[in-house]
């Protein structure tokens, strides 16, 4: 998934080497993947689709995929 | 016609200092680089122990009082917001009158409001002074959330500060609208992303301050827009018309954000919380003082001022200096 754009959008907000994250990737563990990252995460996602997720949706994500699939839903409704 | 106006700002912080270099200390994980280019904050007050709202409240009126704009015995009401009172009860209002040499002739309460409790303060207070009850008011903010941060909450000790401010509104006989009829929200549903639990009645414990930063981000992003797209069209104004935007100083990374979102010009959009940080209902005075001072608000300009933040709540009104 080398163009999964919101997996590079978090390795790029976490300082991660690039295609270093998978889909099965568990986001709490991700390095650096804090509170201040999660809101930069949002105001990309507003910035650039012009989208806003639902929080407990978002929370209720596991792994990278699962947010990549919300975010995709999302930007589709 | 009586007409409510803002007749002066003052504004006191605490003395001691909590610096990022002191935090960055405690969480390595957080270098002071990332605290300061994040929030924009670079240092916050923290009360002393003992050292109370009223406490900060009364030495912002003291201020006020001495810098000639109105004296304690000229004041008929006092308007004090705070969530972080002296005691449950008495109201935190009535031990200031004492404190203040207010005349016991003059009303008195307490508002609990967080972010939004200037402009909700300010719409209050325009309608006291327009309907008759009263004449020069004293609206205080004041808070100590520094009281109820946990040591290791990094977000909140971070984020937030501890002040207060006084500000004089009064009658003036005019047939300018000085300050704007207020454009209101709530949303009760956010209540539990800014919350202290415990300590009062539904949860008696120790009172600790949890917030989702994430969260509320995104109710800013989502409500914020409409809200000043609200306000200019209630005030009939268009973006450009306004002089100045001061928003709730919550930390600059949202301001910014925000900034971007609804295309307002940096040299039109007000920032001051580096030195004092997000002192929650008393952002928006202290930036008005801080603007006027540095010459970036002068009389008969139009400011927009947008408050937001726990409750949800959120105000925001056009004020002309």
């Amino acid at each position: 998934m080398a163009d999964n754009p919101v997996l590079r959008s978090i390795e790029r907000l976490c300082e991660l080497p690039s295609d270093s994250l998978t889909q099965d990737a568990v986001l709490t563990g991700i390095p650096g993947w804090d509170s201040l990252r999660v809101v930069e995460f949002v105001a990309m996602l507003d910035s650039d689709y012009g989208i806003t997720l639902d929080f407990e949706k978002m929370a209720g994500c596991t792994t990278t995929g699962d947010l990549a699939n919300l975010v995709e839903s999302a930007r589709k409704s | 016609m009586i007409k409510a106006r803002i007749g002066g700002i003052a504004y006191h912080l605490p003395e001691p200092v909590l610096t990022n270099q002191q935090l960055s200390q405690e969480y390595p994980e957080w270098s002071v680089e990332d605290i300061t280019s994040k929030t924009g904050i670079c240092e916050r007050r923290i009360a002393a122990e003992g050292e109370c709202s009223s406490d900060l409240g009364l030495k912002a009126a003291e201020k006020l009082f001495a810098s000639g704009v109105c004296s304690a015995s000229d004041i008929d009401f006092i308007l004090l917001c705070t969530q972080s009172p002296d005691y449950f009860l008495p109201t935190t209002a009535c031990v200031m009158q004492q404190r203040l040499g207010v005349p016991t002739t003059s009303g008195a309460l307490d508002f609990n409001l967080g972010c939004s409790g200037f402009v909700y303060g300010l719409g209050l207070a325009k309608g006291l002074i327009e309907t008759g009850q009263a004449r020069r008011l004293l609206l205080i903010t004041a808070e100590t959330y520094s009281k109820f941060v946990a040591k290791d909450d990094r977000s909140t000790r971070t984020i937030f500060g501890d002040g207060a401010a006084a500000t004089l509104i009064e009658a003036a006989d005019s047939a300018t609208e000085f300050i704007a009829v207020p454009v209101y929200g709530t949303d009760g549903r956010g209540a539990k992303n800014l919350i202290v639990e415990r300590g009062a009645m539904r949860s008696p414990g120790e009172p600790v301050l949890k917030m989702a930063g994430p969260d509320i981000f995104t109710f800013t992003i989502q409500r914020i827009p409409s809200l000043v797209k609200d306000t200019l069209e209630k005030s009939q104004l268009s973006l450009d018309q306004i002089d100045l935007f001061v928003f709730h100083q919550a930390n600059r990374y949202m301001l910014e954000h925000l900034r971007k979102k609804l295309a307002v010009p940096q040299d039109k959009f007000f920032l001051f919380l580096e030195n004092c940080a997000n002192t929650v209902s008393s952002t928006i005075p202290i930036a008005l003082f801080e603007a006027e001072k540095a010459g970036k608000l002068k009389r008969g300009n139009l400011v927009m001022l947008v408050g937001f933040g726990v409750g949800y709540s959120w105000a925001a009104c056009v004020v002309q200096w």
